[in-house]
Formats: C-alpha cells, sequence, structure tokens
C-alpha cells in the first residue's frame, strides 16, 4: 500500500498530496480502532468455550462486514467533505485504494477480535481460579468453625461442672460419660478433617453428644431415633449432625420447663441422603440467638454440593423440625476416605 | 448459737442440687427450706418460705437467674449467684459487690461466701439495692427487652414485646394492655421505656406508652388535643412532647 502511495505520490504534487493523506486517514484510521475496540462486548456475549464455532464465524464474520462497511462509508463521507473544503485528492485516494483499505481493515479488526479473546479468556482463567481458592477457603472455615464450636468452652465448662456434680450425687455415672465424652471430643479433632465418613459414625457423634446432654437435663428429655441398620454405610460429610443436634438442645430442651423430646430420623436411597431432626420447644422460653448455627450449616452444604443439596425448617405449635436432603458424595471424595 | 439462715437452692439440673446440697450440708448456719428447678417455681418459693439466702443459677431454662431476681423485686433476699460461663455477669457481680460462685463449687470459696452471707444477714446489711443496680447494668448489656415478665400472685407471665399495645402508668404501677388482657406489674414507666425497642414503641404522653405497630390513626380535636386510635379499639392521649416524638418515628 505505501507503494503504491509513492506512485500515486510522484504523478501529484507531493507535500499537498501527502498532507491530504495525512489530514484524511488518520482521523479515519482512529476510528477503525474505535470500532474495533467497541467489538470486546461481542466477545463478552460469545464466549469461545460456549458458542458453537459455526454460529460463532457467521456473527463474527456478519459484524466484521458490517463494522468495515460503516467505516468505508464513513471514510467515503470524509473525503467528500475534504473534497469540498480544498483537498481535491481526497477521493481518489478512497476510491483508487479501495480493496486495499477494505483488507487492512479487516485485518485490524481480525487481530482485535482475537486480542479481545485472549484478553478475556486469561480474565476468565484468573476469575475461575480465584473463585475455586475462594471456594476452598469457605469450605476449611466452615469446617473449623463446626469444630471450635464441638470443642467449645461452654461444652467443656458444662461437662466438668456436671462430672463434679455426679462425683457428689451418683458416682457410678461417671466412668461411662468419661468414656463417651472422649469419644466425642476424638471424633471431633479427628474426623472434622476426614473428606467423608459414614452416617453410623456420625449417629454415633451425635448419640455421644446427647447422652452428655442428657446427664444434665435427666428424666425429662426424651431422645428417639428412627434408622435402618442399612442407612449407616452410606457416606456423608463430617460433622453434619452435631450442628442440628446441638441447635435442639439448646433452643429445644434449653427452652422448656417440663418434658422435652428430640427425634432423628435418617434415612438414604440409592445414596440420597435424608436426615431429619425434629424438637419440641417453648416459644416464650426461647432466648433470640445467633442463628448461626443454621446460616453455617446451609453455607456448608451449599460450598460442598451446590444447588442440589435441600436444607428447609419450620417451627409451629411448639415443634421445630429441620430436614436436609443431600445428594451422594462424589466418588473421589469417598475413594479418598476410604468408604 | 445464732439462728441458721433459711436457704432455697435454685438450679434446674438435678445433680447440681445435689452436690451443692452436699457440699452445704456441712456448714451448719445453713438451713436449706426447699430447691427449686426453675425460675417459676423459685419464684413462688420466695414468696411462700421467705428464704433469707437464694443460691440462683443463672442458666436456666425460660426463666434466667436474672430475670428471676427482677420478679422479687423489693422482697427479693440476699442473693448468691452460681454460674459455669458468663463473663459479663461476672463483671456486673465485680461492679455492684455482689457474691456469686462459679461451677463446679470449690468447698473452700463456698466457705467464704457462707461466712461473707452470714455476717451480713446479722448486720442486717439490705443488699436489694445493689441487686437491682445489678440488673441495670446487666440490662443495659443485654440490649433491648423482646418481653416483660409479670408476676402474679404466684404465678409468671411472660408477654411477649410484640403482644403489648400499650402501657399505662398509675402511680408506682404500670398496667400493660395486651390482646389477651391486662397485666399491672410495679415498675416505673420509664425504665421500662429505656429498655424497650425505641424503633417499636413511643411515649405519647407522660403517663403512656404504645406500641407503633398497633396505632391505626392520630386524631385532632383542637391546638393541643390529639388522641392516639388503636387497632384494639382503645385511645390515648396524647401530650405535645409526645406528638413530636411521635412525628419523629412515622
Amino acid at each position: 500500500m505505501s507503494f503504491i502511495l509513492l506512485q500515486l505520490a510522484q504523478a501529484k504534487d507531493a507535500p499537498i498530496f501527502w498532507l491530504t493523506a495525512f489530514v484524511q486517514f488518520l482521523p479515519w484510521y482512529f476510528l477503525l480502532l474505535f470500532f474495533s475496540i467497541s467489538n470486546v462486548y461481542l466477545c463478552q456475549r460469545l464466549p469461545l468455550d460456549s458458542t458453537p464455532g459455526l454460529a460463532l464465524t457467521l456473527v463474527q464474520g456478519l459484524a466484521a462486514c458490517i463494522t468495515i462497511g460503516l467505516w468505508l462509508t464513513a471514510g467515503w463521507g470524509w473525503s467528500r467533505l475534504l473534497m469540498q473544503t480544498g483537498f481535491t485528492d481526497a477521493g481518489a485516494l478512497l476510491d483508487g485504494l479501495l480493496a486495499y483499505h477494505t483488507l487492512f481493515g479487516l485485518l485490524v479488526y481480525g487481530v482485535w477480535v482475537m486480542l479481545h479473546y485472549t484478553f478475556l479468556g486469561a480474565t476468565q482463567q484468573q476469575g475461575k481460579n480465584a473463585r475455586q481458592l475462594e471456594q476452598q477457603l469457605m469450605i476449611k472455615s466452615i469446617e473449623l468453625q463446626s469444630l471450635k464450636a464441638t470443642v467449645h468452652p461452654h461444652f467443656m465448662y458444662n461437662s466438668l461442672n456436671m462430672l463434679a456434680n455426679l462425683s457428689q450425687s451418683a458416682p457410678d455415672q461417671i466412668h461411662p460419660l468419661c468414656v463417651q465424652m472422649s469419644e466425642f471430643l476424638r471424633y471431633s479433632v479427628n474426623h472434622g478433617k476426614k473428606p467423608a465418613v459414614t452416617l453410623g459414625e456420625e449417629l454415633k457423634h451425635a448419640q455421644n453428644y446427647l447422652a452428655i446432654e442428657r446427664a444434665r437435663f435427666g428424666e425429662r428429655l426424651t431422645i428417639e431415633y428412627d434408622y435402618g441398620d442399612a442407612d449407616l454405610t452410606c457416606a456423608t460429610l463430617p460433622l453434619l449432625l452435631f450442628p442440628l443436634v446441638e441447635n435442639a438442645i439448646k433452643h429445644g430442651a434449653g427452652s422448656q420447663l417440663d418434658a422435652a423430646f428430640i427425634r432423628i430420623r435418617l434415612s438414604t436411597q440409592e445414596q440420597w441422603v435424608t436426615v431429619v431432626v425434629e424438637n419440641s420447644f417453648d416459644p416464650h422460653g426461647i432466648k433470640p440467638g445467633t442463628g448461626h448455627g443454621l446460616s453455617n450449616t446451609r453455607r456448608r452444604l451449599h460450598a460442598n454440593y451446590g444447588d442440589d443439596a435441600r436444607l428447609t425448617h419450620r417451627a409451629s405449635d411448639g415443634l421445630f423440625r429441620i430436614e436436609i436432603k443431600l445428594p451422594p458424595l462424589p466418588a473421589a471424595r469417598r475413594l479418598e476416605a476410604k468408604l | 448459737m445464732t439462728t441458721p439462715i433459711t436457704t432455697l437452692i435454685v438450679d434446674d439440673e438435678q445433680h447440681a442440687r445435689t452436690a451443692l446440697k452436699n457440699l452445704l450440708s456441712r456448714h451448719p448456719a445453713i438451713d436449706i427450706v426447699a430447691e427449686c428447678e426453675n425460675g417459676k417455681d423459685a419464684v413462688k418459693a420466695v414468696n411462700e418460705r421467705e428464704p433469707a439466702l437464694v443460691f440462683l443459677d443463672i442458666q436456666m431454662p425460660k426463666l434466667d437467674g436474672f430475670e428471676v431476681l427482677e420478679l422479687l423485686g423489693d422482697k427479693a433476699p440476699l442473693v448468691v449467684f452460681v454460674t459455669a460461663h458468663d463473663d459479663y455477669a461476672i463483671q456486673a457481680f465485680e461492679n455492684n459487690a455482689l457474691d456469686y460462685l462459679l461451677k463446679p463449687v470449690s468447698p473452700e470459696r463456698l466457705a467464704e461466701t457462707v461466712a461473707r452471707a452470714s455476717q451480713r444477714l446479722a448486720d442486717h446489711q439490705p443488699q436489694q439495692r445493689e441487686q437491682q443496680a445489678m440488673l441495670t447494668d446487666i440490662r443495659r448489656q443485654q440490649g433491648h427487652l423482646s418481653r416483660i415478665l409479670v408476676r402474679d400472685k404466684g404465678d409468671v407471665h411472660v408477654i411477649p414485646a410484640a403482644d403489648i399495645i400499650a402501657i399505662e402508668a398509675a402511680d408506682d404501677y404500670v398496667v400493660i394492655h395486651t390482646p389477651a388482657g391486662n397485666h399491672i406489674k410495679q415498675e416505673r414507666l420509664g425504665r421500662l421505656e429505656e429498655s424497650l425497642d425505641p424503633q417499636q414503641f413511643c411515649r405519647i404522653h407522660r403517663s403512656c406508652l404504645i406500641n407503633l405497630d398497633f396505632l391505626s390513626n392520630i386524631e385532632t380535636e383542637g391546638k393541643d388535643t390529639r388522641f392516639a386510635h388503636l387497632k384494639s379499639g382503645q385511645s390515648f392521649a396524647i401530650s405535645r412532647s409526645g406528638y413530636s416524638k411521635l412525628l419523629e418515628r412515622l
């Protein structure tokens, strides 16, 4: 193209000719740059990885033709305007080199499309990595929280206090309770870090905790379990049951003056797990809680299962019911946990 | 031989009561007249037995130890709080020079407490003022009241704040209007106003506090005579300063 320009320049009055070319092409090619950059929105709408190839080529090709067409039209208008203001060569510079301008314009446009896709790909990858890291961090922090709740100082205070009381009132109950407390703590510390556990292990953990609480509440607390032996081999998240059971004690038996009950129901179907925890409570006896237990569980389920996990709860007539339905754990996690 | 100190033990855990009874049995000055497993029974027992000393557990279902003390009001005997873990409460006891015990109770510490209580009761030092000041402290830390407790002879009613239509002052008492009926409580209206949520309750008159959720309309009858009509069908006069307070909230 520069060669042709040189040829033309020799045929005409050179300085005037170069000035015309400069005045005419500089803003016009700037316009091309602007047109090409605005294609980034189209690239965002048509991501490389999820748009079918044919559609992508067609749409981008059509956009290229329209853009370059518009650009050439603008160029034509600009050259005619220049001709009226005395740059007589402007028309010839455009019309004579039209094929070159078109080709060059398409080339510039194409390069920009590639640049956009490269840029978008890079930022997307970065976002993906950041999201993944965030997700992993959240799973870890939620698991840490549930671990902290388990070895909570309040629980330790209450348990030690109870053992001290029992030494005065029922010394023979101390030994079995110490065994259950040790099991409870051991599970919290060791199993909370495992990728997966069986429902049976989870149930045992909840039972240990409830045995300790039952010693505190005495006869006024009734605990019922409902599950089949086959359900206990199913894989699930560690420390899934504990926050629910802890909630049931805190806001259930802990709010009532008289008889209280907790019902725990486990069922599985093709590795899908359903957990239902029901407890009685006294609406007037409830102290406003922080509501952490439930929202943590919800976040934890979401972090592990995405939108497939369901947590529903309702409170009515002195009965609180929470139900969790979970899809099967990923096989990789079960393998890792040797289940 | 001095007269024994009539004592009441309040704790929701059977084992805790037994253990404390065992430890107290080593102190001949203490005469345990009753034990209660919840706040409601404790209020009743204090009314009936009038003990000189109460060992009161803080963490109990429905009514906690502070609420029991509040319900006892001026009739409260000397109280020793018993708690396993309650840092802010302990701070309040320290601030107001009240005695408390930590669970599990150590026999040495219990001996000190019994000695201190005997001394106090022998000197007839009233402790109600410190106990009430401590309650005010605790209330301030706990934020807005979500319910009001009312004693009715031996019984206790818990009224959730949302059920209160209005509260009217009458001498040293207040009348609490609820959809289910009225309750009378010995309390100053100003104190209730301070502890209830100001977003929900508005003092429309020197002698009246209303729940804004129940307000249906305001009627103007002259330059400074206005009435608040409530959804329950009741009406209360609005004073001039009460009207400007109302306008701020609405």
